[in-house]
């Protein structure tokens, strides 16, 4: 190897030490505060976690239990219930809610106004919509019995329960989704519209034909990270319903939190931690394929 | 050149600032001078020598911050340092994982034999309370000991708390003649009581005559004990229900929904804060407050209200629930008598009467001598004495291990009566099998 060649090798040396150097802080930071707590539930999920004294090595035990846990199973089929309703409805109002506002003159207004639910506190969130669906004197039964119409149990229904939080979660996330979706819809060439109208193509036949095809990327992205993020949801269930009525909006989220914090069984709510990442890295691996492959 | 190490420079800043950065709360937590905001005492003072002893509770300082002071005054060289805490069981367990508990730590229902059971407390001898005559420990409320006791030892010392009392609206009840016994409606007394009330709705501007605010298993325990039955048998193995009272008394509240005096029940907020919201704007002529919100009811300019006992069953039977907080010492705290010395100061009959004199949410005494005091801020007339007179048969579930899933069970199931008009004797009968199964845990 020549001089030529001993000087690039220590220069790319160098770079990547300063590369290592620059990325620490944050790896440190990854590893304390995610990779670490990620790999200890995954260690206490073997475990019957006690404070105070050691904890007791209890193998797959905890995995048995939940696989013949009815409320875990109760808990898994509402999380997909849930998943089912919230998908298709954040997707359905984010398009809607771009192709609007895309080429209007107050855009950036509606927009922002869109916009508005995703910076909301999660818990004020929970709390403003808990009065409005309250039934017997919440606002919007108010607003329904002045129209002359009956009264719904928004919360007090375990058939409607689920429907009151998809349609809280869809108001929220909608106008986050939307953004994506107005960028992807701004970035289509206007040539294909301006080729389209002089064939005659009416305006939905350039949706249909021409804005859907060319944000399908994006849309396929939307909906892995609403069905992630659904797996995740917690604050929402916490605030509004606690889970109720009965069992009709017991999700995953819940249903862990309430093993973990309410009865303390940290080992329990590991294994079932454990269960849920396996099922997110799933639809990761699918989001970064589509993606990838788009 | 310079390039490369200005930029090595930064890279080892950064990495430093984050180290600093993390190490900083613990910094905080151990040198009581950088105090967190919500600390008790002086976040400033410097403590030099001073024998530094940390109490951590849910509640904000500004309540303890009188008996802080008080003994502050008497105890110069002792600093209390205490600090709010959110999320309050997981953070207390998660100190107890880390060896880093505070040397003092309150505890409300269901805490006591969750913080025991973990070996988190340190065991109380009664005997060495009631050997100091100073302090007379028989002055307690026996039950409120309970809350403080698990499997037979007792581990802390009771320190306030609340109960609940039904606040009626006088303008009303005038209006209907209707007179509020001394004791109490009964059952049937109060299903008449309200049945009045609701035909003449129009006549005095309510939607309802009272409402029932769903508190899961909280809801229920009261209605159980006035129809005479105990939550579980006597050694807490078995719970009680699904007996055919427990059956009856669903059964009447389901009743008072039938017939229209109250409202379909509902989850309201936690406490009895929107039920005193609605007997303000005169939507409800009555209802179940907890002590500690009742006084906001005085700021009222439109309602005339008094204070009367929860009803109670036909036999006469009352049963209502009681929250009481109590202090206990850790069993990791190398400074266990001195902590001990400040818990009996603040549990001692001086300390409560200045907690209690000097609250902005009135507590309930837990000492019979200052009875008086634990109500002292509400107007005569208003007969607050009856949130006091209410410790003779106030009450709350037996401390075992499971006290929350049963909670959580209650609610779950109980929904299923009050929300999907499920059959009672079927619900009850599922719920008491699930509770027997978290009982033999």
């Amino acid at each position: 190897m020549g001089e030529k060649g001993l000087s690039r090798m220590k220069r790319i040396r160098k770079r990547g030490i300063m590369i290592f150097l620059f990325l620490m802080p944050s790896m440190l930071l990854l590893l304390i505060f995610v990779l670490w707590p990620m790999l200890y539930s995954m260690v206490l999920s073997f475990y019957e976690w006690k404070p105070l004294k050691d904890n007791v090595f209890v193998g797959l035990a905890n995995y048995k239990e939940l696989l013949h846990d009815k409320l875990w199973w109760i808990s898994v089929w509402n999380t997909l219930y849930y998943i089912a309703l919230n998908v298709p409805l954040i997707m359905a109002m984010a398009l809607g809610m771009a192709a609007l506002v895309t080429h209007t003159k107050l855009s950036k207004l509606f927009r922002g106004i869109y916009f508005m639910p995703t910076m909301l506190s999660l818990v004020a969130t929970g709390i403003a919509w808990n009065y409005l669906l309250g039934t017997n004197n919440g606002a919007v039964n108010g607003l329904l019995n002045a129209c002359g119409l009956s009264s719904v149990k928004w919360l007090t229904s375990g058939k409607i329960a689920m429907v009151s939080i998809v349609i809280v979660t869809a108001w929220r996330w909608a106008g986050y989704y939307m953004v994506m979706l107005v960028a992807g819809m701004l970035g289509i060439s206007e040539q294909y519209y301006e080729a389209a109208s002089l064939e005659g193509a009416r305006p939905w036949q350039k949706f249909w034909y021409i804005t859907l095809p060319e944000l399908k990327p994006i849309l396929v992205f939307i909906a892995l990270m609403s069905i992630i993020g659904s797996f995740q949801e917690f604050d929402l269930f916490y605030m509004i319903t606690s889970g109720g009525p009965g069992t009709s909006t017991y999700v995953t989220g819940y249903y862990m939190y309430q093993t973990a914090f309410s009865s303390m069984r940290m080992g329990y709510a590991s294994a079932m931690s454990v269960v849920l990442f396996v099922v997110i890295l799933i639809f990761t691996l699918l989001q970064n394929k589509f993606t990838k492959s788009e | 050149m310079k390039k490369r190490v200005f930029s090595i420079f930064m890279a080892a800043l950064l990495a430093v600032g984050m180290l600093t950065a993390c190490g900083g709360t613990k910094e905080s937590s151990e040198d009581p001078a950088g105090m967190p905001q919500e600390s008790g005492q002086a976040g400033t003072e410097d403590t030099g020598d001073k024998l530094v002893l940390t109490w951590q509770s849910w509640d904000p300082v500004s309540k303890y911050q009188p008996i802080l002071d008080a003994y502050k005054e008497v105890n110069p060289d002792v600093v209390i340092n205490y600090e709010q805490i959110s999320d309050y069981e997981t953070k207390i367990n998660t100190e107890a994982a880390g060896d880093a508990l505070p040397d003092l730590l309150s505890c409300k229902v269901g805490n006591t034999q969750m913080f025991a059971e973990a070996g988190i407390l340190e065991e109380i001898d009664p005997e060495d309370l009631k050997s100091d005559s100073a302090y007379n420990f028989n002055d307690f409320w026996e039950t409120t000991l309970d809350y403080a006791t698990y499997k037979g030892k007792m581990y802390g010392i009771p320190v306030d708390g609340g109960n609940y009392a039904w606040v009626y609206n006088k303008k009303i009840f005038e209006e209907l003649n209707l007179e509020v016994p001394e004791e109490g409606y009964t059952w049937d007394e109060f299903l008449d009581t309200c049945e009045l009330i609701v035909e003449h709705k129009d006549e005095v501007g309510v939607n309802y005559a009272t409402l029932i605010n769903d508190y899961g298993i909280k809801t229920l325990l009261p209605y159980m004990w006035q129809n005479g039955v105990e939550y579980t048998n006597a050694d807490d193995t078995v719970s009680n229900l699904d007996d055919p009272k427990t059956v009856e008394a669903v059964k009447y509240i389901q009743k008072l929904v039938d017939t229209g005096v109250i409202p379909p029940i509902e989850k309201l907020d936690e406490g009895s804060f929107p039920i005193v919201g609605m007997l303000n704007s005169g939507s409800i002529a009555m209802g179940r407050v907890a002590l500690w919100e009742a006084l906001k009811l005085e700021d009222s300019e439109t309602l005339d209200w008094g204070i009367m006992h929860a009803p109670r069953g036909n036999d006469g039977t009352k049963g209502e629930v009681l929250y009481v907080n109590t202090i206990s010492i850790s069993s990791t705290s190398e400074n266990k008598e001195a902590a001990m010395d400040f818990m009996k100061f603040a549990t001692s009959e001086e300390g409560l009467r200045i907690l209690l004199e000097n609250t902005t949410d009135p507590q309930i005494a837990v000492r019979k001598s200052l009875k008086d005091v634990s109500v002292s801020q509400f107007a005569t007339e208003k007969n607050a004495g009856i949130f006091v007179d209410a410790l003779e048969y106030c009450k709350w579930m037996p401390n075992v291990l499971t006290v929350n899933e049963q909670m959580d069970a209650a609610s779950r199931q109980l929904d299923r009566i009050w929300y999907s008009g499920e059959d009672v004797e079927t619900v009850l009968r599922d719920l008491a099998a699930e509770v027997n199964e978290l009982l033999k845990k």
